[in-house]
């Protein structure tokens, strides 16, 4: 494809991701669209560290939550603005993620995604009852929507709304892609790359894995309590399970089902899999267990997720128009 | 000094449960390379086919355990056969996520079938016996003494058998057990078999202690994992040390520091412990 | 790709598809009532218990041939969803309810729940029914609550108040359950006990969804020499906790918060003399009203003669008898604000839907949305209940903040 096609193809995307509230009124299924795009980018965030440095994180939900109850903390407790708030909370979040990420990132192989499982629990189980300051198994409550935005002679751009919500969210979810993008085309992208084939050989040609993969660590880490602060913001209530690692494998699953190693494969999980967790309601008790085999079912048939099954059909329709 | 004997006792009736789930988890592990999150559930399947063997067929209780020692082996053996063996060739982290996709189609199709009630089967005895200011029930003797006689079967098993000693040498160097000519599919699944009635053993023994329900897996799982984690994942010896230590530990930190941040702690142990040594107490360095 | 590959991709896409496609949509003639609660997890059973109330008043309605209301005839459907306990997910089932569902009042158990909801249904528009004791729901100001059990301070009172002047018990050990609501219990229940003098030896809260075993901190418990112990998880886990503590040689009493049932624990003891010295809730087949009798038998009728009805069905039960006949005497199906102004009103409480199904033949609904009930107490003495006490709920404890 050449540039000017790519260009008008992002140009139609956008066009249609900004007129989607337009269409949809249902507030339902705006509700839908910005919980896809607080995934996404919590998704994305995860794909960076999985996909790019091969390291499969298991706290990336516990961030998530750290991010959540650290904006949601300063906006109550502090009394900070959403916009002050957040940054300081992703910025922290980050913190957490470099000073955690030091000791974890030491263990190799299996022993990470353990290693990482632990932290999260640990993280959660302080979440949970640090009665005093996260509000405990209570959780936080009244938490507030972003403050308006006062354009001068526009007016101002309020966030009560669930439609401003997604447009906050898109941008968000726009910003996130772009940094991502970046991040991995760049030199440092493909040296990550290189560890995730073959640590012992990448540190053999003076790659400095672990410099590499702690600097990927805190900058995923960032994007995940990114979606946690706005997830905050938008539910207005945080609980301590949102820090569980059952979060963790929510965005894992978003992930692989999607296509772990790309940046759009993480956005079709993360827009398809909670849409069929909902769309399945009709199933009553038995709608888990024919999630369940659907993930099995996925992940047997296209191992490499959604978009890898779509790769390998383009890839064989292309051969055979070649012969 | 009653009470410190009466938590030391708790700590090892608690250490016997883990020892023998965490048993079965690092025999699988050699196996699927990931540990295996579906063994809290399959624990879980292994107490409610005793319960309805004990329950609603009347079988004794010893009867109960066997039928649900038997059942479960084909179910780790149907399970590897089935669902896991397409993925030995593919990334790790397929199988983990199948392994996600079972828990919840075990737990949501027993809570479909069985009911959310909570249930529980009858001790084959009630007594309690007290000696030096110490009490303890008859069913917490025979989790004891059960468990560490079956620990010992399974490594006399392994040790000295042709059968089990092609099973180890499977499950620590599939390429060289195949050069043996020892059929690796075969004690794959065999592996996977008896790691999971181990699982069941587990459950059965307790069944009369705990209560039975369909999320019961969750309450074990969590911790077999660090104690395959302290044993250093695959080390048999590890497993069984490392159950008995978490099962004290846990229960010395409940009764003499806190309940509250029990997990906080021995979690955040577990996180340092691994950073100091990255293969975990037991396990061999990189 | 294989060719299983593709069929299954194409399967994929169907199933999405074709249910995003179809969902039953509310007509014109249905009231949708709507239902968010943990349905499966550690908490199933009580979500269930729930489930079957709900169940069983929409049913009857619909038998004795729908609700009229203002001159039309509608037929009333329950919508279940599964939330886990967790609040986002209450939140999203709520929305899928109320936007998708038509569903006007949502009824949700858990206080989480209960105030994730509260921070958005004044402002899309849906009714919450409460089941919780907890009394912050009704102290907020939220115009769109009503709440069914009744509140926690009663029985608080009430048990410490039967453990001290009856039993003569000073010291207790409190084992509430680790969570928001055995929490909020025990430290109005600690602030209570101490005023009258008593003595609170430790506080080890428990958590009955990891917890594999009680033996560790009843050891702990006990060591402190309490005279009885408050125990707050569900029924068949204070079962356990009591068997262990008999084992453990404890003779003294248990102080059951209400979320737990004497009835159901009997059950899971070996022998019922092991509960002997327990003060908790009557249960619901111990209240002598006819109005109870009359549930109870419909309740067997319904689910069969071996399931025994608890309160948690029993009062998500009148809650729906009182919000159908609300909406009757509202005259509407749609305005939120004449519903709950009818639920307060009353006439309600005359009308034959509530006065000929009500099993608590419930006193009023005050202004902030507390429905006062009949409570009963009782004790297990001597291998079997006592006669049942009245639990005084004054005014106060439905509509003071503390």
């Amino acid at each position: 494809m050449d540039k000017k096609r790519k260009a008008l193809c992002l140009g139609v995307l956008i066009l249609i991701i900004l007129i989607i509230p337009l269409f949809i009124k249902d507030e339902y299924y705006l509700h839908i669209l910005v919980m896809s795009g607080i995934w996404i980018i919590s998704a994305l965030s995860l794909n960076l560290i999985l996909g790019y440095a091969g390291q499969l994180n298991l706290a990336q939900g516990t961030f998530f939550g750290i991010g959540a109850y650290a904006t949601g903390l300063l906006m109550q407790k502090m009394g900070l603005s959403f916009w002050a708030a957040l940054p300081l909370g992703c910025l922290l979040t980050a913190t957490i993620g470099f000073v955690t990420g030091l000791p974890t990132l030491r263990t190799r192989g299996h022993y990470f995604p353990i290693a990482t499982m632990c932290l999260g629990i640990a993280i959660y189980y302080v979440i949970a009852r640090w009665d005093d300051v996260t509000g405990g198994a209570r959780g936080l409550f009244g938490l507030p929507r972003p403050d308006p935005i006062v354009i001068p002679f526009l007016g101002t751009i309020s966030f009560e709304s669930t439609a401003s919500c997604y447009y906050l969210v898109s941008f968000l979810v726009f910003i996130t892609i772009v940094v991502i993008h970046r991040l991995i085309t760049s030199l440092s992208g493909k040296r990550l790359i290189a560890i995730r084939g073959n640590e012992d050989l990448a540190q053999a040609l003076g790659i400095n894995t672990m410099r590499d993969k702690v600097i990927c660590f805190t900058i995923s880490t960032f994007f995940a309590g990114l979606a946690g602060g706005v997830f905050a913001s938008y539910m207005g209530s945080l609980m301590a399970e949102n820090a569980h690692f059952v979060t963790s494998f929510e965005m894992l699953l978003n992930v692989m089902i999607g296509g772990v190693g790309t940046i759009i494969g993480p956005i079709i999980g993360a827009i398809f899999l909670p849409l069929l967790s909902e769309e399945l309601h009709f199933l009553g008790g038995w709608r888990l267990v024919v999630y369940g085999l659907i993930l099995i079912l996925t992940i047997r048939f296209l191992p490499f997720g959604i978009v890898g099954g779509i790769r390998t059909a383009l890839a064989k329709r292309h051969d055979k128009r070649g012969v | 000094m009653g009470i410190l004997l009466q938590t030391l006792i708790n700590g090892i009736m608690l250490g016997s449960v883990y020892a023998m789930v965490a048993l079965g988890l690092t025999l699988i592990y050699g196996i699927l390379n990931v540990p295996n999150f579906v063994h809290g559930t399959l624990y879980m399947i292994g107490a409610y086919i005793a319960y309805f063997a004990i329950v609603s067929f009347g079988a004794p209780y010893w009867v109960g355990l066997i039928v649900s020692l038997i059942i479960l082996f084909a179910i780790g053996i149907l399970l590897e056969r089935i669902v896991f063996r397409p993925f030995y060739d593919k990334p790790l982290i397929n199988s983990f996520i199948v392994a996600v996709g079972l828990i919840l189609v075990l737990e949501n199709t027993a809570l479909s079938l069985w009911g959310p009630e909570f249930r529980q089967f009858a001790a084959p005895s009630d007594k309690v016996i007290k000696v030096m200011g110490v009490m303890i029930t008859a069913q917490r003797i025979i989790v004891i003494v059960t468990a560490a006689v079956l620990i010992w079967l399974v490594h006399l098993f392994i040790k000295k058998t042709r059968l089990g000693s092609a099973i180890e040498a499977t499950s620590q160097n599939p390429d060289g057990a195949l050069l043996m000519g020892i059929n690796i599919s075969h004690m794959r699944g065999i592996t996977f078999g008896i790691g999971t009635a181990l699982a069941a053993v587990a459950a059965v023994l307790v069944g009369p202690i705990l209560l039975i329900y369909p999320a019961m897996g969750h309450t074990v799982i969590g911790m077999a994992f660090v104690i395959i984690i302290i044993g250093g994942m695959g080390s048999f010896i590890g497993a069984v040390l490392g159950g008995y230590i978490i099962g004290i530990l846990e229960t010395l930190v409940t009764s003499y520091i806190t309940n509250f941040f029990t997990e906080a702690i021995i979690f955040g142990l577990l996180v340092l412990l691994l950073a100091v040594r990255p293969t975990g107490l037991f396990g061999k360095p990189h | 790709m294989k060719k299983g590959g593709y069929l299954f991709f194409l399967f994929l896409m169907g199933v999405l598809i074709v249910t995003t496609g179809t969902h039953l949509r509310a007509d014109e003639n249905t009231i949708t009532i709507g239902y968010s609660g943990p349905l499966s997890g550690g908490g199933a059973k009580f979500g269930k218990n729930l489930q079957m109330g709900l169940q069983m008043a929409v049913d009857q309605v619909n038998q004795m041939g729908g609700l009229e209301v203002a001159g039309k005839k509608y037929q009333v459907r329950l919508i279940s969803l599964d939330d886990q306990f967790q609040t986002a997910l209450t939140v999203s089932n709520a929305k899928r309810l109320v936007h998708k569902e038509g569903a006007k009042m949502i009824f949700n158990p858990s206080s989480g729940g209960i105030f994730g909801l509260m921070a958005i249904n004044e402002k899309e528009k849906f009714i919450i029914c409460a089941y919780t004791t907890n009394q912050v729901c009704v102290t907020s100001g939220n115009k769109l609550i009503f709440r069914g059990p009744p509140a926690m301070m009663a029985y608080v009172q009430a048990w410490a108040n039967r453990a001290m002047d009856k039993f003569g018990w000073k010291k207790c050990a409190m084992m509430p359950d680790a969570y928001d609501y055995g929490k909020l219990w025990s430290g109005l229940f600690e602030k209570y006990w101490q005023k009258k003098g008593g003595v609170i030896t430790t506080h080890i809260p428990v958590d009955f969804m990891k917890l594999s075993d009680y033996y560790p901190l009843l050891t702990k418990a006990l060591a402190t020499n309490p005279d009885c112990i408050l125990i707050g998880s569900s029924s068949e886990p204070n079962a356990m906790q009591v068997k262990q503590a008999r084992e453990l040689g404890f003779r003294g009493g248990f102080i059951v918060i209400e979320r737990g049932k004497l009835e159901e624990m009997l059950q899971f003891v070996p022998d019922p003399n092991m509960l002997n010295g327990s003060i908790g809730t009557c249960p619901l087949i111990f209240y002598p009203n006819p109005s109870a009798k009359k549930f109870i038998k419909k309740f067997k009728e319904k689910y069969g003669a071996d399931q025994v009805p608890v309160h948690e069905s029993a009062i998500a039960y009148a809650n729906i008898i009182y919000y159908l006949a609300a909406i009757k005497l509202a005259g509407t199906t749609t305005d939120v604000y004449k519903i709950m102004d009818a639920l307060k009103d009353p006439r309600i409480q005359k009308m034959p839907l509530v006065k000929e199904n009500d099993p608590y033949e419930n006193e009023k609904i005050f202004p902030n949305g507390a429905v006062k009930g009949r409570v009963l107490g009782v004790e297990f003495v001597n291998g079997k209940f006592s006669d049942p006490f009245p639990v005084p709920t004054p005014d106060w404890v439905y509509t003071e903040k503390y």
